[in-house]
């Protein structure tokens, strides 16, 4: 195997941050749609990851997502969040009716610095090829989608918010503000299936509310 | 008077000045006169220029003087007076001294000039003595010039003669040698003549031989004759050259005259150069003697002002060596002085003193540093022995210390002692006591109470050694047991935070971070805000309810449901129209199918019908359906079908079976029955591909409406067949092929 053809499959830390990202984007975009919190008519679909994902059109979502989750992998590849969670609120009561987890393992914990994670990455990513990690992150998403078959209906006007769990001495850019971690009493918690990128793990968890 | 003193003196002063400068002007026209020797004229005017303000001047101060020896009369300091008295004794010497040095410069002058005048005499003679002898010498160039002449002249005359001659001789052997070629072809004709006639003419040859002989004899005489004149050529060739060498020779000749002359002008020239010369010499060691007198004098000039200088310097050393004379007496002051205090010997002596002094203190110096470092030493070990001595001084504190609380410890022991010995004395008293009670007891008791004593304390031991191995199995029994539980604990305390954080707990040392402008927070705003609205505007209701106005109460929310309910109303109005027109439509194209015709409706109550098998779109029925029943209308093409109106109309008063024969009749008027599928359209097209091969023309007559489906354009071809009817085929394909004929393929129409 020729150098070129190692580079052009290994997967460096800000690649990696990105395809998290990825995930995380077409992730809450499809929650979005498949949970009905904004009307399906703003939604348009789009192939990633070989699935067609319905993402959102509207200005407001779209760049919340994209401030939000480039700050998200600024931290990724900083090391500095453990964990993002999608809360769905009911506007008129606050109250928090579903919970999407998505955990951040970093994998190379042992060795520290960024470019030493670069070497170690070199030698780990030839077992994980940049295939195998878009099919494990489509087959989350499958299961995002198939949530919805026992997720309980939102009947009420909902909306949605992105909190970023992240490591107590990081900086809190402008705009952004530090809140209190959300719970959900009487909760029902199913584990989806995880990926990894040979750099992040990817738990998604999504808890609701038992009725 | 008195007024006129002081400016008669400032006069006096500028006489006196002026005439420095006149003198100085004088003294430099004199000297240059002495060194040039010019014309006479000019030095009798710069004799009466430079003279005669000398004398004026001189007159001048003398009326000075006078004017001062009046005014001396007048009352004046008696020194000023004698002061202007020396200064007029000095002026006077100066002038006399000026007066012989101008005088005796004239007579050299005059002198000077004496010689010079002689000189130029002699010069001038010697002039006129050059003159002449060059006179003399025109003359004699003069006649050598005319002998030259004559000479010339000869040669001239001597070249024409010769010239003469030549001519004459030239002119004789041009005859000559035209007589010769005369006779040597009389002698031809003469051998022409014998030849032919050889034998006549004997007679004539001998005569001709005579005559021939003479001839030769004629030409003989005229070749010596020739000789002689080359000879008397040769000969003036040689005079010739004779003539050119005596030229050569008078030239040679004028030149050695020449010399001669110029070496007789030299010779006399040379006998007067040497008195010229002699003279020359004179007037030049007079001109030196002249110069030096001169150069003398500028000599003694400078050399009086060097003696003046040297004497100013002569008196600056005499002050110098006073100066230092009484320096001198000073420093034999001070010779004595040292002398009586001892220092004899001059400054050797002292030199060596002080070598020795230095020594001396060398010496000392060395013996100070070692003295120094011994010191240092001594110092050094001084201090070590304080240290020593500070050691042993604490070391005897501490021992002096030590000692103290020994003492005490002695007068303690002391003292406890006394109370042993006190306490042993009464232990003795006791025993003493006891062993009298003993003797009196006995023995016995003790030796039983011992050992059961002795016992007891066994068995004491033993429950201690018993009670503390329970207490360490005890001890470790719990500690085991409280481990597990703890472990248990904690390992259930992880599964609850594991629980925890899936409910959604995290870790303390995390910071949950999140954008302030996100979507439920805005969207939780602006609930907040609808609330607040509401609740304003139940709260105005409740006031206007309160008042009992009942008016219009139609709030802005309302009227917004109410938009919006319009809204969703038109869109499903728009979107069951959509729906019934695509029904209708749908309904109408099976009525089509189905029963083969075309309604329209163009009116209310009227309707249009057109077959699926007319000839013409223009073939079309009319009818109106109204309560009372159906009525046809009269159409261009009902009047055809005036028969089956009259059968099913009239008589049977039966619409749809007229209808249905209608149909029948337009599908009877069709020859082909079999409908064309679209299995068969391949096998037609491969048709209409020969058919367009052999030219065919196509006409496009058929129209989208006469066909009945909408078959889109169709491009006109040219076809020699003109189609009665039209069946479309395969509208959907935008192909429309119509078959008429008897059981053949007529016309094909095919859209591109």
């Amino acid at each position: 195997m020729t150098e070129t053809q190692q580079k052009a499959k290994c997967i460096t830390l800000k690649g990696s941050a990105e395809l998290v990202t990825q995930y995380l984007l077409y992730g809450v975009n499809s929650i979005l749609y498949q949970r009905g919190i904004y009307p399906p008519e703003t939604f348009q679909p789009s192939e990633h990851f070989g699935l067609y994902i319905f993402t959102s059109t509207d200005d407001k979502i779209t760049s919340f997502l994209n401030t939000v989750l480039g700050q998200v992998q600024e931290w990724l590849i900083q090391r500095k969040v453990h964990k993002i969670t999608l809360v769905i609120t009911n506007v008129n009561t606050k109250e928090v009716l579903e919970k999407w987890d998505f955990k951040v393992d970093y994998e190379d914990q042992k060795t520290n610095g960024i470019n030493s994670n670069v070497k170690a990455d070199l030698s780990e990513v030839e077992t994980k090829d940049m295939k195998t990690i878009q099919k494990e992150i489509r087959e989350v998403i499958r299961q995002i989608t198939g949530t919805v078959s026992f997720l309980p209906l939102l009947d009420c006007l909902c909306s949605f918010d992105i909190l970023t769990y992240t490591v107590p001495d990081c900086d809190i850019p402008n705009q952004w503000d530090e809140t209190q971690p959300v719970f959900i009493a009487n909760s029902q918690e199913v584990q989806l299936r995880s990926f990894s990128t040979s750099i992040h793990k990817m738990d998604t968890v999504v808890s609701y509310k038992n009725t | 008077m008195d007024d006129q003193d002081p400016t008669s003196v400032i006069n006096m002063i500028k006489d006196l000045r002026s005439g420095t400068e006149s003198y100085r002007k004088s003294i430099g026209a004199s000297l240059r006169f002495s060194g040039a020797s010019y014309i006479r004229t000019k030095f009798n005017e710069s004799d009466d220029s430079v003279i005669s303000p000398k004398r004026q001047k001189l007159n001048e101060s003398d009326t000075s003087i006078i004017n001062q020896t009046q005014s001396d009369s007048a009352p004046g300091s008696p020194w000023e007076w004698r002061r202007m008295k020396g200064e007029v004794i000095s002026l006077k010497t100066r002038l006399t001294h000026q007066e012989a040095t101008v005088q005796q410069l004239h007579n050299v002058r005059r002198q000077m000039e004496e010689i010079f005048e002689k000189e130029k005499g002699l010069l001038q003679v010697q002039v006129e003595q050059d003159a002449q002898t060059i006179q003399q010498l025109e003359v004699r160039l003069d006649v050598a010039r005319r002998t030259i002449q004559d000479a010339r002249e000869a040669q001239a005359i001597a070249e024409k003669e010769w010239s003469q001659i030549r001519n004459n001789l030239e002119k004789k052997i041009a005859s000559l040698l035209t007589e010769n070629a005369q006779l040597s072809e009389n002698l031809k004709n003469a051998s022409t003549k014998e030849s032919s006639s050889p034998l006549q003419d004997t007679s004539e040859s001998n005569e001709l031989q005579l005559k021939l002989e003479t001839m030769e004899a004629k030409a003989t005489m005229l070749e010596g004759r020739m000789k002689d004149y080359l000879k008397v050529q040769q000969d003036y060739e040689l005079q010739n050259v004779e003539l050119q060498n005596m030229k050569i020779k008078l030239e040679k000749l004028e030149s050695e005259r020449a010399l001669w002359e110029e070496g007789k002008m030299l010779v006399g020239r040379a006998a007067r150069a040497n008195d010229l010369e002699k003279e020359l010499n004179v007037a030049k060691k007079t001109i030196a003697v002249l110069k030096e007198s001169v150069r003398e004098k500028l000599l003694l000039e400078e050399q009086m002002a060097n003696m003046t200088k040297r004497l100013e310097h002569t008196e600056k050393v005499e002050q110098q060596v006073a100066v230092l004379e009484a320096k001198r007496s000073e420093l034999a002051l001070r010779l004595q002085e040292y002398e009586t205090i001892g220092i004899i010997g001059g400054p050797t002596a002292v030199k060596r003193e002080l070598n020795r002094l230095q020594q001396a203190e060398v010496d000392l110096r060395a013996e100070e540093g070692q003295l120094r470092s011994r010191l240092d030493a001594v110092l050094r070990e001084s201090q070590n022995l304080s240290k020593n001595y500070e050691n042993a001084k604490k070391l005897a504190t501490d021992v002096t210390s030590s000692k103290e609380k020994l003492n005490k410890l002695v007068s303690r022991l002391q003292k406890k002692m006394i109370l042993v010995t006190r306490e042993r004395d009464s232990y003795r008293q006791q025993l003493d006591l006891y062993e009298k009670e003993m003797t009196v007891d006995g023995n016995n008791a003790m030796t039983e109470r011992i050992p059961a004593l002795e016992r007891a304390i066994d068995g004491y031991r033993d429950l201690v050694n018993k009670l503390e191995a329970d207490l360490q199995a005890v001890e470790t029994g719990t500690k085991k047991n409280e481990c597990n539980k703890l472990r248990e604990e904690i390992e259930q305390l992880k599964g609850e935070l594991e629980h925890r954080a899936l409910k959604g707990d995290f870790n303390c040392n995390a910071r949950v971070l999140h954008f302030t402008m996100n979507p439920s927070a805005i969207a939780e705003k602006q609930a907040e805000e609808k609330q607040a609205a509401l609740l304003r505007e139940v709260e105005e209701l409740r006031a206007k309810v309160g008042s009992g106005n009942y008016g219009a109460t139609t709030s802005s929310l309302q009227i917004q449901e109410i938009a919006e309910l319009k809204q969703t109303h038109e869109i499903k109005i728009a979107r069951l129209k959509e729906a019934f027109k695509a029904s209708s439509q749908e309904y109408r194209q099976a009525c089509y199918q189905l029963f083969g015709w075309r309604v329209d409706r163009t009116k209310e109550g009227y309707y249009k019908l057109s077959s699926q098998y007319a000839e013409s779109p223009d073939d079309f029925l009319f009818f109106h359906v109204g309560e009372e029943g159906v009525d046809m209308l009269e159409t261009v093409f009902s009047t055809n079908l005036s028969s089956l109106i009259e059968q099913y109309l009239q008589r049977q008063h039966s619409v749809p079976m007229f209808l249905n024969a209608v149909q029948s009749d337009l599908f009877s008027q069709q020859t082909v029955t079999n409908v064309v599928t679209s299995r068969k359209l391949t096998e037609l097209l491969s048709r209409i591909k020969i058919l367009r091969e052999g030219n065919v023309e196509v006409e496009n007559r058929v129209e989208p409406s006469h066909s009945g489906y909408p078959t889109g354009d169709v491009t006109s071809r040219p076809c020699s067949y003109v189609p009665r009817k039209g069946r479309p085929v395969c509208p959907r394909r935008a192909i429309s092929i119509a078959l008429f004929g008897e059981g053949t393929v007529t016309v094909i129409f095919i859209s591109d």
